[in-house]
């Protein structure tokens, strides 16, 4: 099986959430979980902050929205993209670069965010924990901290390592070239953590890649009963876990998991 | 129409089919005897485990959540001249007037806690019952991802062995596995063969296991109040039992966790 295994990351090989403008062209129209936050920010009274917020896809539309909400995100390059989007719509918003596993915000939160799977770059049970607590330490009394993860059947099941999958395919607007994102895994079964190594292609109108950039990024995944031994370590009251962002019941063939967990 | 046993209500069975099971037996002979105090040993089953260490001279008692076990277990050690306390003892909620300096649960028996309450209710227990800079040692196996998905509802054949009688015991387990709730249902055919190879008996067990995961392993222990702990791999128990350098799944580990 040697052979079928990806070449190693280049040294140095930047995260993806590196390059912005990429990262935008890719994801920055994804909506699958967009209506869900949006909408769950809208109907809370109260400041909202978005950690991992990068280029701002669920922020600006909070903010458009009248949403008293905040941002933090580890990569400066995503947070000056999404100021300079926010600000083509005269909106200037309040972004924090810092680390989801140690931000110190003066205001509590009466909603605190994680979106699409930014929980998973808390690679050790020591980051998950002190991330959790962080955002609770961050939480206005009665305040609830959302966030969805990694639906661990989907990572590590066998035959998934070592071969490059099509992850996403977007066309990017400023460009109109087509882009492409491949992840090729490889799996730490016993830490939980997917290693990837991905690439990023950009093709033009005759489909020839004009671009291509490598990058590395690593994913924790979490099993239910973990999930509720971590939210139980960081001293959260009480939580839910549900399969979807209608509520849908949380089963092991759920696309993803969905937590909330409420301070008190 | 079958009926179907309760797993460990057929001590007589349990003993036949882990016959080959030992390679584990001088680890945890080596465990009591280094003990500088008690030593208490969580489902102890028949004595697969105790029955040696008390002849290596090691001073260990045992508790058993099944009658016939606790019941087996004593006429063994009757019959071998051996004393200790062996009782009736569920790990979940067990209490004993002495502290232990050493508590086991070899074999996977952790893993008959069958939900996260129980697990922690167990943990606990044990932390309360052990003496200042005493230890729980817990041998379980470390999840394999595509051995789980085995556990698809077909027959497996498990293994066949020699019966002390003439003819083999024939075991074959249908195992369904539920990934959320991380529990394997086993039903377990166990046939004993005469020397033709004809069925003289069929047993149909059933049993239940909730397997953990290490990072899992690892805030359990934590929230039980053991502030340090360590893991290790070893091989199978055919395989020797014999520590690995690089714990990969499908290993069998072994926790020790320190009361401080």
């Amino acid at each position: 099986m040697a052979d079928a295994l990806p070449d190693p990351p280049p040294a140095g090989a930047p995260s993806p959430f590196e390059d912005a403008a990429a990262y935008d062209a890719l994801f920055g129209d994804f909506d699958f979980d967009r209506g869900f936050y949006v909408a769950l920010a809208r109907g809370i009274s109260g400041p909202v902050l978005e950690v991992t917020c990068g280029t701002g896809r669920i922020l600006i539309p909070c903010l458009e929205a009248g949403v008293d909400i905040e941002g933090v995100d580890l990569y400066l390059p995503m947070l000056e993209r999404l100021r300079a989007k926010a600000a083509a719509r005269g909106l200037g918003p309040q972004v924090h670069h810092a680390d989801m596993r140690s931000f110190a915000l003066p205001r509590r939160y009466a909603l605190i965010v994680i979106p699409f799977n930014g929980f998973v770059h808390c690679l050790t049970t020591a980051d998950q924990i002190a991330c959790l607590t962080t955002c609770r330490a961050h939480l206005a009394s009665g305040g609830r901290l959302v966030f969805n993860t990694i639906p661990p059947h989907l990572v590590s099941a066998p035959g998934l390592e070592g071969v490059p999958v099509l992850e996403h395919e977007a066309r990017d607007p400023a460009t109109g070239h087509t882009v492409r994102i491949y992840d090729t895994r490889m799996l730490d079964r016993v830490a939980q953590v997917q290693h990837s190594v991905m690439a990023i292609e950009e093709l033009d109108d005759a489909g020839r890649v004009v671009a291509s950039r490598a990058s590395v990024t690593d994913m924790r995944w979490t099993w239910k009963p973990e999930m509720d031994l971590l939210l139980r370590a960081a001293g959260f009251a009480r939580w839910t876990l549900e399969g979807g962002f209608a509520r849908e019941p949380l089963t092991a063939d759920s696309p993803l998991m969905l937590v909330s967990a409420w301070r008190d | 129409m079958v009926s179907v046993q309760d797993y460990y209500c057929a001590p007589e069975l349990y003993d036949l089919i882990y016959s080959d099971i030992r390679d584990d037996i001088p680890f945890w002979i080596a465990e009591a005897k280094g003990s500088p105090g008690p030593v208490l040993e969580l489902c102890c089953g028949t004595g697969r485990v105790l029955v040696p260490c008390l002849e290596a001279g090691a001073r260990v008692e045992g508790l058993d959540i099944t009658r016939s076990m606790v019941g087996h277990c004593r006429a063994k050690l009757a019959g071998r001249k051996l004393e200790a306390s062996v009782d009736l003892g569920d790990m979940r909620d067990f209490e004993r007037p002495g502290r232990y300096a050493l508590i086991t649960i070899p074999f996977n028996s952790f893993l008959h806690n069958l939900t996260q309450a129980d697990q922690l209710a167990t943990l606990a227990r044990c932390h309360a019952q052990l003496a200042p800079g005493g230890r729980l040692t817990i041998n379980i196996f470390c999840p394999h991802s595509a051995r789980l998905a085995e556990h698809d509802g077909t027959p497996r054949h498990i293994k066949t062995l020699p019966h002390p009688e003439g003819g083999n015991v024939r075991v074959t387990d249908t195992g369904r596995c539920d990934p959320l709730e991380q529990r394997i249902s086993v039903m377990r055919q166990v046939e004993v063969l005469d020397p033709a190879g004809r069925v003289r008996e069929a047993h149909d067990l059933s049993f239940e296991l909730r397997y953990v995961w290490k990072p899992e392993m690892e805030l359990l222990l934590t929230a039980a109040g053991f502030g340090r702990f360590a893991v290790e791999s070893r091989t199978g128990y055919t395989q020797g039992f014999a520590p690995k350098p690089v714990l990969e799944e499908g290993d069998q580990t072994v926790w020790t966790a320190w009361q401080t």
